[in-house]
């Protein structure tokens, strides 16, 4: 990254504050893995209910305490709700503007960003009452590439998500699209 | 809920039964209270169409979470997901109704864990692929 620090985008829509900058600011992040981040909070049953109400996703290992118990040792949380664990929340008592996570970090010239791919393995269940940890590493940034949405660049990034006892629970891979929209689309 | 499959029961080619699905505005809208992703493309339809999308579109979680269920509904609840390489190609927009499908393209062992490949499809209503997955599931020790 350069000395100054990245400008946020003047007029910035996203809520996270996009840092703008050139592709070279962006490549010169490259490489390095941000410390471990906790969660917010530990892994909680009720934000599990929401989620699985939402997908409509029956699982007893996520409703049903006695049959989670016998399968797993206890409730579990479904896997796609491995990110949800460390949104960054909005607002605390200490600090007014959380920082985001990595990938809504880099600058870069484009004023917002979509998911492009994500690949994620997983090594063991998370479980209500875990505290995650995550480390995050930017893998590559394409060059400039032209969508149906807009012109922008492909960030690639390494995310490690950790329990309290320091096992590693699951690595994931995604790319998310950081474009300009077209203008008058 | 009851096993829909058994471990010998897996055979290269199946079909899973399919997933379909109803994504309300309202059910776009409960994800960022269940995920925390207040990204406004996933409330803010004003903000989706500036970014060149007809409307709301769901967050990646509620994607894997759909393509997680279709899964688990089939492998049963001792199933164990081990990775999950997606690509999303559109977006799950608020007002769709998606059917996520599912082939097995492989089974195998590996020491002691019986694992099997899978390729799912995620499309909207109207013939729009929305996303395509591969996956590994472990299947669990009985059945």
């Amino acid at each position: 990254m350069t000395d100054s620090a990245p400008s946020p985008a003047a007029e910035d829509e996203t809520g996270y504050a996009l840092p703008l900058g050139t592709l070279d600011d962006a490549r010169a992040m490259v490489g390095r893995r941000t410390p471990p981040r906790p969660a917010p909070a530990e892994v909680s049953w009720g934000r599990i209910q929401h989620f699985c109400s939402m997908t409509r996703d029956g699982n007893p290992s996520y409703w049903d305490p006695d049959i989670a118990k016998e399968l797993w040792g206890g409730l579990v949380a479904p896997p796609a709700m491995l990110e949800a664990w460390l949104m960054p929340l909005e607002w605390t008592p200490t600090s007014a503007a959380p920082e985001p996570r990595l990938p809504a970090r880099i600058p870069l010239p484009g004023r917002s960003m979509i998911n492009g791919s994500n690949d994620t393995t997983f090594h063991r269940p998370v479980r209500v009452g875990d505290l995650l940890t995550v480390e995050e590493e930017l893998l590559s940034v394409s060059d400039e590439k032209s969508t149906r949405l807009g012109d922008g660049h492909f960030v690639e990034t390494l995310s490690v998500f950790r329990n309290q006892d320091g096992e590693v629970v699951a690595e994931v891979r995604n790319t998310l699209f950081r474009f300009t929209p077209r203008e008058g689309s | 809920m009851s096993r829909a499959v058994t471990w010998a029961g897996v055979a290269a080619g199946a079909s899973l039964p399919a997933v379909v699905d109803e994504i309300t505005f309202r059910r776009v809208i409960m994800n960022p209270g269940a995920t925390g992703d207040y990204f406004p493309g996933h409330y803010d339809r004003d903000y989706a169409q500036r970014q060149g999308q007809p409307t709301i579109y769901a967050n990646s979680l509620h994607l894997f979470g759909l393509l997680d269920r279709t899964v688990t509904e089939w492998a049963g609840p001792a199933s164990f997901l081990v990775r999950r390489h997606v690509r999303l190609v559109s977006s799950m927009y608020a007002g769709d109704t998606v059917t996520v499908s599912g082939v097995v393209s492989g089974k195998r062992e590996d020491g002691a864990d019986r694992l099997v490949d899978l390729a799912l499809t995620m499309t909207s209503g109207d013939g729009r692929l929305i996303c395509t997955a591969e996956v590994v599931v472990r299947f669990g020790t009985e059945g």
